[in-house]
């Protein structure tokens, strides 16, 4: 689960600085009623949300 | 009663209840240093989850995001993308700079480092540069607080005022109670803040546009440079590539080497309660999205706000919402900007005793702990000077407070995970990578900038930091086994 959150990680990096960004750096389609550059950076943060929550699950079980 | 009589109330039992929490938080701590920097290291989840939080709904947030979102459009993103890369490393760093600061007694991220590597000239190093660096973030925060009521009691009460009042009250109740006010606090003024970000970050939008994707599709129509990145600098000019994404890396390094964020490691009940709160971060840079709503709901209104930064109130004013509710939204941006500043007074404080004065000079506890309560009061004078003083370009030197606060991430990596770093290697890293970051910064500062690609300063001063740590670390004698492991090997 660490190897995944740290690329993850890296792909979050990539995507959000140049030249990642341009891929997906346009307004429309609206999703949600927001710019879809800005719904696609609000998805990555979800995205990590949920790992972090796996890597925590992991991370306290293998300690017991 | 006039308008803003009735908005005043509202804000004066906001800033009342403020004060009890405050004061009744601190009975608990003991009397220690340990006490009134760390807490007695007993901070459980719902504190630590909304302190670290208020860091990023700190004025800047509050008032600077949804100004950037209206003057400088999708140049605002960056703030979003920034947390969640800053927070991750934390998940691993904060538990084990936890069970060191238990093992060792550290209550400041100095400390950490000098404890690896010994130097006083190290820890008066790191101590100035960081005072230095809070200093204009809690000239800006005051500054927050001053705008908000100036604008919403019309000019009755001035900026020195309400800032005064404001930061009045932050300064009785650190002085009191210590880190434990700034965490209950916190607490309470955080769940004010989403609630209104989040209300008035919808309520804006259908009120004037008729929704949200409505509003969007009508910039599109009419100012679609504001929505694609990395969006316009202050000029109103296309922003470069460089200069978004190196603002991303830096604030991302920086972050969590802020130390009035770094020592909350200190102050944690347990490892998993870190743990957690590095977890449900993420949620808060989701609550930023409401905020760029505000001020994107001001780009096509029909007048515009004095300065971009009084874009939120600007818009709460002419929303024609009660008296009563445009006070609550005015204590929630009040929220924003004191929630950070309590933390930014009471760690600045810490560190010039803990890091600047103590490696020199011997101190008993108790007169330790009445040192950092009179320096709270001194960095708040200080601050207050500059936070009404006109001319003062806080934004220019904030950018440059990050750029050298990012210099203390090599440091922190090294002390816990590079067991053939030495003292000599981590102090030519650090100067060298803050002389760096200063000289690009000047050099900009005097008209002749000669970044290249227009990258961030702290971005360049990183660059010659980490090899130079490397370099001379390599070079010189390594460190004994015994004393390198003890920090190396130290497990959570």
């Amino acid at each position: 689960m660490r190897r995944i959150v740290a690329a993850y990680m890296v792909i979050f990096l990539a995507g959000t600085t140049y030249p990642g960004v341009t891929l997906f750096n346009q307004v429309e389609p609206l999703v949600i009623g927001l710019p879809f550059n800005l719904f696609m950076l609000a998805l990555l943060i979800v995205i990590a949300l949920v790992l972090l929550g796996a890597l925590y699950i992991t991370e306290t079980r293998s300690q017991d | 009663m006039e308008r803003w009589h009735v908005i005043g109330l509202v804000i004066a039992a906001y800033l009342g209840i403020t004060l009890a929490i405050g004061l009744l938080s601190g009975r608990r701590a003991s009397k220690s240093v340990a006490g009134y920097v760390a807490g007695d290291r007993d901070f459980g989840l719902l504190v630590m989850y909304f302190v670290l939080g208020a860091s990023i709904f700190s004025a800047f947030a509050f008032l600077g995001g949804p100004g950037w979102a209206y003057s400088r459009g999708a140049a605002a993103f960056y703030i979003l993308c920034y947390g969640v890369l800053g927070i991750v490393p934390y998940f691993f760093l904060g538990p084990k700079a936890a069970a060191l600061g238990r093992k060792f007694g550290y209550v400041t991220q100095a400390q950490l480092i000098c404890g690896r590597f010994p130097s006083r000239a190290l820890s008066f190093m790191i101590a100035v540069l960081t005072v230095l660096a809070f200093i204009p973030y809690i000239t800006l925060q005051m500054r927050g607080a001053g705008i908000v009521i100036e604008a919403v009691t019309e000019g009755n009460v001035p900026l020195w005022a309400g800032a005064l009042v404001a930061y009045g009250i932050v300064l009785i109740y650190v002085l009191f109670s210590g880190v434990a006010a700034v965490g209950w606090t916190n607490t309470f003024q955080g769940i004010f803040m989403l609630t209104i970000a989040w209300t008035l970050g919808l309520y804006l939008p259908i009120s004037l546009y008729g929704g949200v994707g409505e509003m969007f599709s009508q910039i599109m129509a009419e100012r679609p440079e504001l929505l694609t990145m990395p969006g316009l600098t202050a000029a109103g000019e296309p922003w470069s590539w460089g200069g978004y994404s190196s603002a991303i890396i830096v604030s991302a390094v920086g972050l969590m080497m802020w130390p009035h964020l770094f020592m909350k490691a200190f102050t944690a009940r347990s490892d998993n309660t870190l743990r957690k709160t590095v977890v449900l971060f993420p949620t808060f840079q989701l609550f930023l999205i409401p905020v760029f709503l505000i001020g994107f709901a001001g780009v096509l209104y029909p007048e515009s706000p004095p300065s971009s930064d009084f874009i939120l109130p600007f818009m709460i004013l002419n929303a024609e919402l009660p008296a009563i509710v445009v006070g609550l939204f005015c204590a929630g941006a009040l929220s924003a900007s004191m929630s950070t500043g309590d933390s930014l007074v009471h760690a600045a404080a810490s560190v010039t005793v803990e890091d600047g004065i103590k490696p020199y000079k011997e101190m008993s506890d108790e007169a330790r702990r009445r040192l950092i309560q009179v320096l709270v009061v001194v960095v708040g004078a200080i601050s207050f000077v500059f936070a009404v003083t006109e001319g003062v370009s806080l934004v220019v030197l904030l950018l440059t407070a990050y750029g050298i606060i990012c210099q203390l991430a090599p440091p922190i990596v090294a002390a816990m995970y590079w067991s053939r770093a030495t003292t000599a290697g981590v102090i030519a890293g650090f100067a060298s990578g803050s002389l760096t970051a200063a000289f690009f910064f000047l050099s900009g500062y005097f008209g002749n900038d000669l970044r290249p690609f227009d990258l961030h300063e702290g971005m360049l001063g990183l660059m010659v930091h980490i090899p130079v740590l490397i370099g001379v670390s390599l070079l010189t004698q390594p460190q004994l086994d015994d004393h390198s492991t003890a920090f190396t090997k130290a497990t959570a």
